[in-house]
């Protein structure tokens, strides 16, 4: 046996007021939202049909707030009355109707929403096709409605909606808040909207919408442009510049922040659905680089996702995407060939979303480059004036790898750029691709390799100190070498690659893993093996080391070398792993203990 | 001060791609370290291990990983594996969900043995069995497994039978992702026509992750193209390889649009391709990941134009290995002999011949097209 589900209004009034919907406001949104679809249903039986909507404001006979809501569009008959307003989820735009597209609503649901604020919806319409008499539904948050014809009621044609404000909603039916969110969702309808209340009418949607008209000059319209954006976002911009896309359908203008945003930040997008808002916060419009305008758009045929926050990701998005950050890439191109002043003023606030486009445009990529900022070991600079330095360009894929050695890099005479930040390795490693310049990715270990060598004779006096220090860092996996380098104040400098990097944290975490683990990282360290060493660099031409070469006693010397390797790595802020902090608790020790025992007894350092 | 970076760079996180995510990631957990902050340590380290599975870095997923799956069994109590209450319940540090990803990337690494592998898959069920938690998401690893190791195919038949007997929880993959998975295992059965069907599910984008329709209209492209349907492989070729251009953890989709190109007779395109991505191929310690690019760059050499220019980095080959010529005359049997040699390390790890089998129809399915 078949049965029926059962529907509890008030839940789903409850899952949408609390869930679906941000704010109860929104039921502003779906009534202008009605309106709007009804006069367009109009103006497709008669063209000339101009629309209009009106609010207004007043008092119940018992002292409650009521606000009445009325279209002049193509209203309901009776039947439609019963069909689309009994029904939850149906809609008078599914079928046929739906796919006329200029209808906003389309998930049936937007009179409910009214319950939010509402115990009860009173509507009385007109219908444009059977305009004989006028119908009244009455509705009420229990489930129950009545609908009664009105043969002697003048109501025009269109439909009127009666909300009593119901016990804690009385914020939403304040004239102030009321006009605030008419005119957030519908400013830039093209409809008339008058709000009456006791002190008067105003027409909320006043603004002119600076795309909808033409300018004798570009620059009217920029000015009127920045105008907009400046009085809808309540904010200076450093620029703007318009959008126009065939595909979905889309107008309005990108601000360009005058801050250097946080590129992590969501940027707030306003997005206008055939002229109502969608979303203020709309994150999937504009491409990922665009993170350094802020916009306003119109569009007309993208699919809202159910939350109407963002749209479906479709082909069709895709594709307006792609135009609207055309349109962005090609004002930055303009301004490289006429305004490079500006450029250079817009790259210093927003580098990182320029650099993030040419990531992956290689022809804005070409234009660009040569411009864009990069923290080098001679500080920052410029692409172009490095490359007129230096070739091939020299650069480290880390922070941590930059920290350590552009200090020594540059005592050697050496320009390295920190590839570290957000697509900067990207964009160096796109050099010899798009634009055939050579580079070389360098690490400390490339980097010893430009220290001068030490002459055979200083060789033979370091030899017992490579030895010992060989014994004593295997355990780390660690080999030692000694060449000559500045600052001379260096003693040791701890060289590791990505790779050396990489099997230094392997084994670290294989000290500390289970049986299972450690078996699985020994399989992977094995393909290692001694290439795969860091390197411990002393320096020979620090006073210390040469001391250091000479000392006979092995413990001592021993000790040393791993204080010395400790101190490099601490250097370096590489982390300690417990064999190696419990070689800097013991070699301390050790040290102290020689150090108090004395020179005469001990063999210290001569 | 140092409390307080941690946290500032873990919040950095938030709204940043993956691969971007990874440098800030790795220097919380080095911090966190030197402070000796175990807490703080795995707290730090989960968001590493997301940066580094999404952001193209198995070889760190996997160290960082093991380094949490260790801490918790020795120490359950501070560190316990799940939170989950009848497979209900997830929070942001939770190990069950780091076995799907880790043990899929498992058998890319030549290195670790099959019976590592298998032991890892064997943890994960006990772990998700111990907290009532759907074995679904294990029977998905099962299948990609058998399918890596070149198990059977009824293995992987009856594994996919599994996932689908098995009930969706918390800790199911999200849907696109499950889509992908139905494409992928409708692919390996060579029906392109019901893959086909499924993914029209993830085209309009009603269905998308951080690595899904991307992976999904990569894996597509040349199967559609091979069906004779080029228009339709060319917009998969066009969205997936938008969305896959930007994260080194496409480097094998990449290498589908390579191929791609190859067989629209578009030898230009694909070898820009190609050098366009070689430095993630280069950086890559997950040998599967290499071996399937070293396969692309085969094709483009053996197929290139007579006298083109072939410009790559000689590291592709084998570390310290001199650069050949730059002519893809002098560079195509040096890839192949890299490639053989590879394939032949995996085969032997397996302990089947399905990684030569492999790459023999992938170079022959090319070159016979052309």
């Amino acid at each position: 046996m078949e049965h029926k589900f059962q529907i509890n209004l008030g839940g789903i009034i409850d899952l949408l007021s609390n869930h679906l919907y941000s704010s109860p406001g929104v039921y502003l949104r779906e009534l202008l939202q009605n309106g709007v679809d009804a006069i367009r249903a109009r103006q497709h039986i008669d063209a000339d049909h101009v629309g209009r909507l009106r609010l207004e404001l007043g008092m119940t006979d018992d002292g409650q707030p009521r606000l009445v809501f009325q279209d002049d569009g193509i209203g309901l008959t009776e039947e439609e009355t019963h069909r689309f307003l009994a029904t939850i989820g149906e809609s008078s735009k599914r079928g046929v109707e739906a796919q006329r597209a200029d209808f906003i609503g389309q998930f049936g649901i937007g009179l409910l929403s009214c319950f939010i604020v509402s115990e009860e919806i009173v509507m009385v319409t007109r219908s444009a096709t059977s305009p004989e008499y006028a119908i009244e539904w009455k509705g009420r948050a229990d489930g129950t409605y009545t609908v009664v014809q009105k043969p002697g009621d003048t109501a025009p044609i269109g439909t009127t909606v009666f909300l009593r404000c119901k016990q804690g909603s009385e914020e939403w039916f304040e004239a102030e808040r009321i006009e605030e969110l008419v005119r957030k969702f519908g400013g830039l309808l093209p409809y008339q909207i008058d709000f009456v209340t006791a002190d008067g009418t105003i027409q909320v949607n006043d603004q002119d919408v600076p795309w909808r008209k033409t300018y004798e000059s570009r620059s009217q319209e920029w000015s009127a442009l920045m105008d907009f954006g400046r009085r809808m976002f309540n904010q200076d911009f450093f620029d703007c510049i318009p959008l126009r896309s065939e595909v979905g359908q889309v107008t309005g203008a990108a601000y360009i922040l005058s801050y250097s945003p946080n590129p992590t930040a969501k940027r707030a997008h306003r997005v206008y659905l055939k002229n109502m808002l969608l979303s203020e916060e709309s994150d999937n419009l504009l491409p990922s680089w665009a993170f350094f305008v802020t916009c306003v758009v119109n569009t007309n045929t993208l699919r809202p996702v159910a939350s109407r926050e963002s749209f479906y990701e479709d082909e069709t998005l895709q594709q307006t995407r792609e135009a609207l950050g055309d349109a962005l890439r090609d004002y930055l191109i303009r301004l490289r060939k006429h305004d490079p002043d500006r450029l250079q003023a817009l790259i210093t606030l927003h580098y990182r979303a320029i650099k993030a486009l040419a990531t992956h445009d290689d022809e804005f990529y070409q234009i660009i480059i040569d411009v864009l900022p990069f923290e080098t070991s001679l500080g920052r600079m410029s692409m172009g004036d490095f490359r007129n330095r230096y070739s091939p360009i020299r650069y480290v894929t880390s922070v941590d790898t930059f920290r350590q050695i552009a200090q020594v890099a540059s005592s050697q005479g050496l320009g390295i750029i920190n590839a570290g930040y957000s697509f900067d390795v990207d964009l160096i490693e796109k050099l010899p691709v798009v634009m055939d310049v050579e580079i070389e990715r360098i690490d400390s270990v490339d980097l010893a390799e430009n220290f001068e060598e030490l002459m055979p004779d200083e060789r033979s006096d370091v030899f017992e100190l490579i030895a010992v220090a060989d014994i004593a860092l295997q355990p780390s996996k660690c080999a030692a070498d000694v060449k000559k380098f500045k600052p001379v104040e260096l003693p040791a400098l701890f060289l590791v690659n990505e790779e050396t990097k990489f099997m230094r944290n392997l084994e670290n975490t294989r000290e500390v893993s289970n049986d299972h683990w450690a078996s699985i990282l020994g399989s992977l360290a094995e393909t290692g093996g001694p290439k795969h060493y860091a390197r411990l660099c002393f320096n020979f031409e620090n006073p210390l080391i040469r001391k250091l070469a000479r000392v006979e006693d092995r413990k001592v010397l021993r000790t040393a070398i791993q204080m010395l390797y400790v101190q490099a790595l601490l250097m370096g802020h590489h982390p300690l792993s417990a064999n190696e902090m419990a070689l800097l608790n013991t070699g301390l020790l050790d040290l102290i203990d020689l150090a108090i025992t004395g020179p005469d007894e001990g063999g210290w350092v001569q | 001060m140092t409390h307080a970076r941690i946290t500032e760079l873990l919040e950095s996180l938030h709204g940043l791609d993956y691969p971007n995510q990874l440098a800030p990631a790795e220097e919380a957990v080095r911090l966190a370290d030197q402070l000796g902050d175990e807490k703080l340590a795995w707290k730090a380290r989960f968001q590493l291990l997301t940066a580094a599975v999404f952001g193209g870095e198995p070889d760190k997923a996997l160290v960082t990983f093991a380094w949490l799956e260790s801490k918790s069994s020795q120490d359950p109590e501070r560190f316990p594996a799940s939170r989950a209450v009848l497979g209900l319940f997830l929070s942001e540090t939770d190990l069950l969900w780091g076995y799907k990803w880790v043990g899929l990337n498992l058998p890319d690494f030549v290195e670790i043995s099959r019976v590592d592998i298998e032991a890892v898959l064997e943890r994960m069920r006990v772990q998700y069995e111990h907290h009532h938690i759907s074995l679904r998401p294990y029977w998905a690893a099962q299948a990609r497994t058998h399918r890596s190791l070149g198990d059977d195919h009824s293995k992987t038949q009856e594994a996919v039978k599994a996932f689908n007997n098995s009930k969706r929880d918390a800790y199911a993959d999200c849907v696109a992702c499950e889509w992908n998975f139905r494409v992928e295992m409708e692919l390996l059965d060579d029906d392109i026509e019901r893959a086909l069907g499924l993914a029209d599910k993830l085209v309009d984008g009603n269905h998308s992750c951080a690595e899904v329709p991307h992976i999904t209209f990569s894996s597509l492209v040349v199967p559609t193209w091979r069906a004779g349907l080029h228009d339709r492989a060319r917009v998969f070729h066009k969205r997936g390889y938008d969305m896959c251009l930007d994260n080194k953890d496409f480097l094998v989709p990449i290498c589908e649009h390579i191929d791609f190109r190859l067989l629209e007779d578009d030898w230009l395109g694909a070898y820009a391709l190609l050098r366009r991505h070689a430095p993630w191929a280069r950086d890559a310690r997950a040998g599967m990941r290499r071996l399937r690019f070293l396969q692309s760059a085969l094709a483009v050499a053996s197929l290139a134009p007579e006298g083109s220019e072939f410009k790559m980095d000689a590291d592709l080959l084998t570390e310290q290995a001199d650069a050949p010529e730059p002519t893809a005359h002098a560079w195509a049997p040096r890839l192949e002999a890299a490639v053989s040699a590879l394939a032949a390390r995996f085969d032997s790890r397996n302990g089947n011949t399905s990684v030569s089998e492999r790459v023999r129809q992938h170079a022959e399915g090319l070159h016979a097209e052309r």
